[in-house]
């Protein structure tokens, strides 16, 4: 992760499963995401077992894969929410 | 976020979230698990979500209709930041690449627990574009489903893909 930095990756995750359910990650601001699994008012947060991937892309740059991110080095800030 | 991405802004975050197998015994109670291991099971798929978040970054240089190759992907068609509430926003589905014809788009603010009968879908033409409208500044969750055949039908009787595309319409979108 040659962007390390101080900045924090939330990644407290919860084994919870409904197989209808969304997956959905919504922009909290420039440099943030929130990632949650489920419909309104019964999101949970996902399961990080079965979030094979996520990438993050920056303009003029290759996608950046965030799943293997340490805590305080991620890019941006992910945050599981229920 | 300058100093984490060497000044690069970031424009999109996207997701692959694989749900697994399952399926429902006589009772139609779901087991996480395929219907090879629930002999007689009433009914069983395998679901695989995608999720993509847009930056207002990626206004620059039309940088939001880029296509990111998940298996089940909405594309804007439009600039999502410049659309004010009330306006048509087109979006395009793709499957494996593919436009994807006659399947229901659906949106929603994220916070509002709609019933499956209130819930308006947009579907989308021949060449897999739906116009969407925009009600409300905010938070935009559009999302898609799909079913399709099993790719392996010794383990479910269908496969269920699913897609979600979310923004937020600040209030300075012009």
């Amino acid at each position: 992760m040659k962007k390390a930095g101080g900045i924090i990756l939330f990644m407290i995750l919860i084994a919870t499963s409904t197989f209808a359910h969304d997956l959905v990650l919504i922009p909290e601001d420039q440099k943030s995401v929130t990632i949650k699994f489920g419909h309104p008012q019964e999101f949970e947060a996902p399961d990080p077992d079965k979030l094979i991937r996520l990438n993050a892309y920056f303009d003029g740059e290759d996608a950046m894969g965030l799943c293997n991110a340490e805590p305080q080095k991620a890019p941006m800030i992910i945050s599981p929410s229920i | 976020m300058s100093r984490y991405s060497h000044g690069h802004q970031v424009l999109f975050v996207s997701g692959e979230y694989d749900n697994g197998y399952f399926a429902s015994d006589s009772a139609g109670k779901y087991f996480n698990t395929s219907k090879l291991h629930l002999p007689g099971s009433k009914d069983s798929g395998y679901f695989f979500k995608f999720a993509k978040a847009i930056f207002p970054a990626a206004t620059s240089g039309g940088s939001f209709s880029r296509n990111l190759g998940e298996q089940l992907e909405i594309v804007p068609q439009s600039d999502p930041f410049k659309t004010l509430p009330g306006q048509i926003f087109p979006v395009k589905v793709l499957y494996f690449g593919k436009p994807l014809a006659g399947i229901g788009v659906e949106i929603g603010d994220g916070q509002t627990k709609l019933k499956e009968e209130e819930i308006a879908r947009y579907k989308t033409n021949t060449a897999g574009v739906a116009l969407v409208r925009i009600a409300r500044r905010g938070l935009q969750v559009i999302g898609v489903d799909y079913r399709t055949q099993p790719r392996f039908p010794q383990l479910s009787d269908h496969d269920d893909y699913g897609a979600t595309l979310s923004f937020v319409l600040g209030h300075d979108a012009r």
